[in-house]
């Protein structure tokens, strides 16, 4: 893995570094189909993501929904086990650990989570939900009365630093009480109460109103710097990131597809999916409408991953090499026959989708000889409606056996290439 | 000053936990006091207290020898000295009436109350801990549930014989399941909540989360469910007392029993004697309804105001 | 030619424990067909308020006064069966979460069915094709018209309620936070959608948002909303480059896009629509607050052409 530090700064020093981080989910499925599958079918939410945070930095994890970022977060902070990788935490690699070290971990690393309506104990009293941490992790040696009331003047003060005044009467109040901003003060003062080392945000101010989003972020900043601490910023809010964060690592069905200073990424993106986020952000002024890059589809389901790079299904810039397999023919011939324009008699010469198998590079069906070369001959005008690379990644169209199958040379390996100060993962970076 | 603040401190030291519990629930009450399930609940609880001021008290309203058999002439209609008149065996039935309140009381008390603390610890506990111990447990519990209550009680009772004490056993084994299932499919939507998972994210002990971030927020509905299966405990023990397998006949006052014996006599048009039991059974158990109900109205927009 | 919908002095209020909430007040807006009206504003402004308005569908015991003319006809008197027929046909609502208006236990095919019989009388055969047609068009292949919302993505489940509100035509289309919940680039595919379908069908389409930025992507027309009241109206360039409310300055200072440099907010918090505050809603949040807009209610001023706003001090910003 390449590395990547920030060069010449011998001040800071790495505080968290993720090596391979992979988190799998089991698929529920019935028993009886869980006997008759061979394989086991995983939801690869985070396949393989490595990168280095830097004490004081402020590190965005970038993506859609379902990329995995927010997993990432959950991982980093031992809310959820590994199932492969190491994170490694301070010179110490916590991927396995259980229980009491973990319990340890907490003074030292937290996490916010999105919705500030459902972070906090509609049962508890602000003051003593904020003051819990203290609770938790205080030491036997104090007698109760003395750590009550040090809790006590530790949470007025945090209230009054994250703006929850006056402090006194809100101290006493339930979360029903509170606004969207006020709640999520409270959820600040919560998470670093303990001054933890590592804040991830999760979301932070997405679910808050644009117009108090600006005041959350700089208390956010504003407690960093008082508190020195580094921030794992998790949001699908490019924007937001783009002023907040010092490096930007852009996320794609659980693996990292760019990941740079933030400044040049969003300078320059070179990875085809940076660009095309970037380029769906609105902007604020109908006169300056812009051109858009969509991607074509949607985000494919993480249990079945594309093959070589993820986002070649959908991607504007695909090359041939980037992983063309039997499913991708399969979807094209699936909106060819849905097109009733286009299918014209293809419906009866090359039957239905349900005929049709795919298994990794090939995709074919079964037929006899006699009707084989029509068939091959209307594979081909079907592919040059797809796009170019396709075709080019075609390898052979045929009668094989007792079906016509048409398969796909196989893609070039994927590998993290510098580009700049920068990481991309994309084959159009490769030499 | 600073006197009242110690000793509220102290009060709140020794009650504690529970004190905060019950604030919990009246705070709900108090603040719907003009809504329609809120005047609804009022009316329940004062009904509710009346009865319990009325069974407290029996002793200095109604000396206890105007129950004794023979006390009166026999059969007599309701006139000015016998409100309700008497009934076969000269008793007078306002007495046995007041007594009756302190009968069912004291059965519900037992029943319902006992239900409730063995039923909801463990109804919090196998939802939140789930695996193998829930399953096994709900499988017990629903197999309880599934008999008919009556039936159960009456084997119960028949087992281990009569008496105030054991009746209100009885009547327990039969609601502990309903608290448990209640307790138990609360505890499963709040264990998915996000601030449970904060407490996790905090290091919070598994102890901790059962008990301040569930248990309190769990609590919420079981006084609906009191109310409703108090209601119930009563007809149930009037149900095994009509059935002779309640209470001892010198029990001083049994709504059920009372009803049981005036049935032979309504052919001959003497109604008081089954009215008045009659009426005192329908009365606490709609109080009782009217409070769990107006309390089921009140809790329910709050448990989806919460997730706002 | 009567205007398309003109909404004339709205009020709508509803009662809760504490006294009355006025969740709107004295709304006047226009609308011409064919036009993309934005209406924009935080939480609690009664954005959505409106768009249910409209629709009729405000639970019950809410108090409406005024008039809502949608071609001619004033809405919140039209009889029960009336209102009925227009929804749908005529103007239709579509929702943040597609959920709550797909019945998970009915199939998609099923929802479209019931809605065209709801309206039309055809028969159940025409009524299928109808409803494949229109799936087509939002590139779902008809193979999976028998299948469950739950089996689709949340981006096509969105394309689905679109394709449902759309199947019987109306003029007038109300979306409610359409794509909060959607990522951006499935947001941007619903808005191409939408555009698309404004142009084919000729409709009108109502955005209720908080998201700027899809206004400005989209809309013809702005309308600001705060605390209940209208307190700007106008070309979404005028709105975007001249507001002149204190509010919508605020609300476009606050947005953050790529090329923020600095952070704004508006100070402070929405109001208690209850017992809201005296003279102009915004005066305690407004940085050039004088005494005059606490004791008198700013009127809405046609400052420019086709822009109005209610500020005393409407023409400073001009």
């Amino acid at each position: 893995m390449i590395e990547l530090t920030q060069s010449g700064d011998t001040e800071s020093s790495e505080i968290l570094r993720v090596e391979n981080l992979q988190v799998h989910f089991p698929v529920k499925i019935p028993l009886l189909q869980r006997i008759v599958q061979r394989e086991k079918a995983v939801v690869h939410a985070v396949d393989g993501v490595s990168f280095v945070l830097q004490t004081g930095e402020i590190m965005g994890l970038v993506g859609e929904s379902g990329c995995g970022k927010t997993t990432v977060g959950r991982a980093v902070v031992r809310l959820i086990e590994p199932t492969g990788g190491k994170v490694i935490f301070e010179d110490r690699n916590i991927a396995k650990a259980k229980g009491g070290t973990i319990r340890a971990l907490r003074r030292e690393m937290q996490i916010i989570f999105q919705d500030p309506h459902a972070s906090l104990n509609p049962a508890m009293r602000i003051g003593d939900a904020i003051g819990h941490p203290l609770w938790i992790h205080r030491s036997g040696s104090q007698s109760r009365a003395s750590f009550r009331r040090e809790a006590r003047e530790n949470v007025l003060s945090m209230m009054r630093e994250v703006g929850l005044t006056p402090e006194e009467q809100l101290y006493d109040k339930y979360p029903g009480d509170l606004s969207g901003g006020q709640k999520q003060r409270a959820v600040i003062a919560r998470a670093i109460i303990l001054e933890p080392k590592l804040l991830v945000v999760d979301e932070g101010v997405a679910m808050l109103d644009m117009s108090i989003r600006a005041k959350i972020l700089e208390l956010m900043l504003d407690l960093k710097r008082k508190h020195a601490m580094t921030y794992l910023f998790i949001t699908h809010d490019l924007a937001t990131a783009k002023f907040i964060c010092d490096r930007i690592a852009i996320m794609y069905l659980g693996r990292i597809v760019e990941i740079g200073p933030s400044k040049e990424i969003y300078a320059d993106p070179k990875h085809p999916y940076t660009k095309a986020l970037l380029s769906v952000i609105p902007v604020p002024d109908p006169d300056k409408r812009k051109e858009k890059i969509l991607p074509r589809g949607e985000v494919p389901d993480a249990v079945n991953l594309p093959l070589g790079c993820r986002f070649h299904p959908r991607c504007p810039a695909v090359l041939s090499s980037c992983g063309w397999e039997g499913r991708d023919f399969l979807d094209l011939l699936d909106e060819h026959l849905s097109d009733p324009k286009r299918a014209g008699a293809d419906e009866t010469i090359l039957g239905p989708i349900e005929d049709w198998w795919a298994k990794g590079l090939v995709a074919g069906r079964k037929t006899g000889p006699t009707d084989a070369a029509k068939i091959t001959e209307r594979i081909r005008a079907i592919l040059a409606e797809g796009p170019a690379a396709m075709v080019q990644a075609v390898g052979t169209v045929g009668l094989q056996g007792k079906n016509v199958i048409i398969e796909f040379r196989g893609p070039d390996t994927l590998a993290q290439t510098q580009v700049g100060e920068r990481i991309v993962e994309c084959l159009l970076y490769q030499n | 000053m600073g006197q009242d603040i110690k000793q509220q401190r102290i009060i709140t030291k020794i009650l504690g936990k529970p004190v905060r519990y019950v604030r919990s629930l009246f705070r709900p009450l108090v603040r719907e006091r003009r809504t329609l399930p809120g005047i609804l609940s009022w009316i329940g609880l004062v009904m509710l207290l009346g009865f319990i001021f009325i069974g407290i008290f029996a002793p200095v309203l109604v000396p206890i020898q105007q129950t004794n058999a023979l006390a009166y002439p026999i059969l007599l209609p309701p006139n000015a000295q016998h409100w309700m008149g008497t009934d076969g065996i000269g008793r007078d039935v306002f007495a046995r009436v007041i007594w009756g309140a302190r009968t069912s009381l004291t059965i519900m008390a037992i029943g319902a109350l006992l239900a409730l603390i063995v039923g909801f610890p463990i109804g919090l506990f196998s939802g939140y801990v789930g695996g193998w111990v829930d399953r096994a447990l709900v499988l017990v519990m629903d197999s309880v549930y599934a008999f008919p209550g009556l039936l159960l009680a009456a084997l119960i009772a028949a087992v281990i014989g009569k008496g105030i004490f054991n009746i209100g056993i009885a009547i327990t084994v039969i609601y502990i399941p309903l608290y448990f299932r209640v307790t138990r499919s609360q505890t499963l939507s709040t264990r998915e909540e996000l601030y449970v998972e904060a407490a996790r994210a905090l290091g919070a002990r598994s102890w901790t989360i059962m008990l301040r971030y569930i248990a309190f927020n769990v609590v919420i509905v079981i006084p609906v469910i009191f109310s409703l299966s108090a209601a119930d405990t009563i007809l149930t023990a009037a149900g095994l007392s009509y059935l002779g397998l309640g209470l001892e006949i010198d029990v001083p006052g049994d709504w059920g029993r009372d009803l049981s014996d005036a049935q032979k006599y309504l052919g001959s048009g003497i109604w008081w004697t089954s009215l008045f039991p009659g009426l005192m059974i329908i009365l606490l158990t709609i109080g009782l309804s009217f409070l769990g109900e107006g309390l089921s109205d009140i809790i329910n927009p709050l448990l989806r105001k919460e997730r706002s | 030619m009567e205007t398309f919908l003109k909404i004339d002095d709205l009020s709508v209020g509803y009662w809760t424990r504490r006294g009355k909430v006025g969740a709107l007040v004295g709304i006047r807006l226009e609308m011409s067909e064919g036009e993309t009206l934005g209406i924009v504003g935080e939480t609690g402004c009664g954005k959505s308020t409106l768009g249910k308005a409209i629709l009729g569908i405000l639970p019950p015991l809410t108090e409406i006064q005024g008039h809502i003319f949608f071609r001619g006809r004033d809405l919140p008197r039209l009889g029960l069966e009336e209102y009925r027929r227009l929804r749908a046909k005529e103007i239709a609502l579509i929702f943040q979460d597609p959920m709550t208006r797909l019945n998970p236990l009915m199939r998609i095919e099923n929802h479209f069915v019931e809605e065209i019989l709801a309206h039309e009388s055809v028969s159940k055969a025409e009524a299928r094709s109808r409803a494949r047609e229109a799936l087509l068009s939002m590139g779902i292949h008809e193979s999976r018209i028998r299948n469950y919302p739950h089996e689709f993505s949340g981006g096509m489940r969105q394309r689905i309620m679109i394709a449902l509100a759309l199947v019987l035509k109306p003029s007038l289309l109300i979306a409610d936070e359409p794509t909060t919940s959607l990522d951006v680039i499935v947001e941007s595919q619903i808005l191409e959608i939408l555009q698309d379908l404004k142009r084919v069908y000729h409709m009108s389409l109502q955005l209720i948002t908080h998201n700027m930025g899809i206004v400005a992507e989209i809309c013809d027309r702005v309308a600001v909303l705060y605390a209940g009241k209208l307190v700007e109206l106008g070309s979404a360039h005028d709105v975007f480059h001249k507001p002149l409310h204190p509010y919508t300055q605020g609300l476009l200072a606050s947005i953050i896009h790529l090329d923020t440099k600095e952070l704004h907010s508006i100070e402070g918090s929405p109001p208690d629509l209850i017992s809201p505050p005296s003279g102009c809603r915004f005066h305690p949040r407004c940085p050039y607050a004088q005494q005059i807009c606490v004791e008198k209610e700013p009127p809405l001023v046609e400052f420019q052409k086709g822009h109005l706003a209610a500020c005393h001090f409407g023409d400073t910003f001009l």
